[in-house]
């Protein structure tokens, strides 16, 4: 049981870290940025 | 206990003071607290950061609205990110959950998220307490359902309609309202923007208000009810690399950690735990650990003492095995391990440090493209003012489109983007608008300099008959006094004369008022 987590774990760090990676890589890190540096006036009920 | 109980005043009074002083998990979230809104100067001039560190998302709920926020908000972040996933897969949101999750699941809940911190503070208010029981057990799954339906649902819905909608931002979330809304319409440079209050602003107001009284009453109310980043990484409880542990050889099933807790948990470490640590001390024979993988960063206190005084009863030795069998990091009397203790200290306080002058020293600004032909700008934009000449290049056009070229027509200068739920929402009014009065008016929406999709395909796939311009390097909007709200929309009469130059969205019966109160009296046909 132990192993099987260990070995999950690891599979799961190699996708999240794969996925970061190619965030970088196929713009969806700006996207990110790009909205964070707006204000966004639903999510504060601006409307 | 009598002996405790008596006791000279100074005894009382230092004992007191003993229980006020924060422990280290409250300093923890503070220091998180303090960490995730490192801006502070923008507090002071009511405006958010733009710099760099936006990229990054932050690992608690902490709205990116707020003035002093320097990361993303990752619930924001992915509401966003799958409102455009038709034109981009969210890998980075998804892979930042995902290690989050890993490697600290729900003990983010506990140490690093600030409104779970200020849930806890108002907790402390004395009055009637709401107790845990079957139904906030039940209750505890509503936020799988916000977490699918808000968080999921909507904008992957919305998102095949091209439309981005962060529906529990927009609905719900209490973080943005505190830290966005209230702390930046506080500031008297966003006045105006008293103007944009409504309905949502009510409602959110009110979702806000009955959550902080709700907190007094009953422990982290959202984290418990409501909160989807909980939610998800509450999936990673049996996965994650930091947190509290029970060893169920040494577990005696007295059920005092589960009686205690005040969190609604079946079992110490499962999906609603939130690695407080509270039930560390509480369990008669230790079992349940603070942990960084096989670290111990904590656990039971007499036990450690005892093991390390080298005691001979049983329970005690059980102490001495269980240390020997795992790293405490935390040990007495070693000089090297004092050293690591005060480096564990003093290396988050230098990076705070650094991080705040940084942050607020320099004035971060994003770059420009030198190379790009910058548009005449127009200088004054206020109510009154003549708004002078300027062009921006068209989509789907060799032509600019040149302000000089319009005397005589009202204009309607909308400033937006694909991005922008609000902004696209509100195009089929200038649309209808033009179809309306015709030659009378000219209307340009143009998009915002930040870009993160092909804009002209979406404008050849939505087929709006409408003039779309690019700002490419942000001047026009900041000439007219914008900034990073959005939409924004500027209006001239016929003599070129500003009427109206508010953020905020429109509707077609508000264009076609200030239209007539600007002097537009006859509606045209194309």
């Amino acid at each position: 049981m132990e192993k099987r987590r260990k070995i999950l774990r690891l599979l799961l760090a190699l996708a999240g870290a794969a996925l970061v990676l190619w965030g970088c890589l196929n713009g969806s890190m700006r996207d990110v940025l790009v909205k964070a540096v707006n204000i966004c006036t639903e999510c504060i009920g601006l409307g | 206990m009598s002996k405790n109980n008596s006791g000279s005043p100074k005894t009382c009074a230092s004992r007191k003071m003993q229980e006020l002083r924060p422990g280290k998990r409250r300093i923890i979230q503070l220091y998180a607290a303090l960490l995730y809104n490192a801006n502070l100067k923008g507090f002071g001039e009511g405006t958010i950061y733009t710099g760099p560190l936006k990229n990054l998302c932050v690992p608690g709920l902490n709205c990116y609205s707020c003035p002093g926020a320097i990361g993303a908000c990752p619930l924001g972040a992915l509401q966003n990110a799958l409102a455009s996933s038709t034109t981009r897969f969210p890998a980075y949101v998804l892979g930042i959950l995902i290690l989050f999750g890993l490697l600290l699941g729900r003990t983010i809940c506990g140490f690093l998220c600030p409104f779970g911190l200020v849930q806890e503070l108002l907790h402390k208010i004395p009055s009637p307490k709401i107790q845990k029981g079957r139904i906030t057990r039940i209750l505890s799954y509503v936020k799988y359902g916000i977490l699918l339906v808000l968080v999921l649902g909507v904008p992957l819905y919305f998102s095949l309609k091209y439309m981005p909608v962060p529906a529990f931002c927009k609905t719900i979330c209490p973080a943005g309202t505190l830290e966005g809304a209230l702390t930046l319409l506080s500031h008297p440079a966003n006045r105006d923007k008293l103007a944009l209050l409504g309905p949502l602003f009510t409602r959110k107001v009110i979702v806000l208000a009955v959550i902080l009284v709700l907190s007094v009453l009953m422990y982290r109310p959202f984290c418990r009810i409501l909160c989807p980043l909980g939610a998800i990484y509450g999936f990673f409880c049996r996965l994650a690399l930091v947190g509290v542990k029970l060893d169920k050889d040494k577990c005696v099933d007295c059920g005092l950690c589960l009686r205690h807790c005040h969190m609604d948990i079946r079992h110490v470490g499962d999906h609603e735990c939130i690695s407080c640590g509270d039930c560390i001390d509480l369990c008669p024979t230790g079992a349940i650990t603070l942990q960084a993988g096989k670290a111990v960063l904590r656990q039971k206190a007499c036990d450690l003492n005892r093991a390390s005084e080298g005691s001979t009863s049983p329970a005690e030795t059980d102490a001495r095995a269980d240390l020997k069998g795992k790293r405490p990091l935390i040990k007495r009397a070693s000089g090297k391990a004092k050293i690591g203790r005060i480096l564990l200290w003093i290396l988050p306080a230098v990076l705070l440090a650094g991080l705040l002058l940084w942050v607020n020293a320099d004035p971060i600004s994003r770059e420009k493209d030198e190379q790009t032909e910058s548009a005449d700008v127009p200088v004054g934009y206020e109510v009154g003012m003549k708004l002078p000449d300027f062009s921006v290049p068209v989509f789907e056009s060799e032509e600019a489109y040149n302000t000089a070229d319009h005397r005589g027509q009202y204009l309607l200068i909308n400033f937006w983007a694909t991005w922008c739920g609000p902004c696209v929402k509100e195009l089929p009014c200038f649309e209808q608008l033009t179809e309306d009065m015709g030659e009378q008016i000219s209307v340009i929406a143009i998009h915002s300099s930040l870009v993160t999709e092909d804009v002209e395909a979406w404008i050849q796939r939505e087929g709006y008959d409408l003039t779309f311009g690019y700002d490419e390097s942000g001047e026009v909007l900041e000439s007219l006094g914008g900034s990073a709200m959005l939409p924004m929309t500027v209006i001239t009469d016929s003599k070129g004369i500003i009427v109206y130059n508010k953020v905020g969205s429109v509707s077609t019966e508000i264009l076609t008022e200030i239209l007539t109160n600007a002097g537009l009296e006859n509606y045209g046909t194309n």
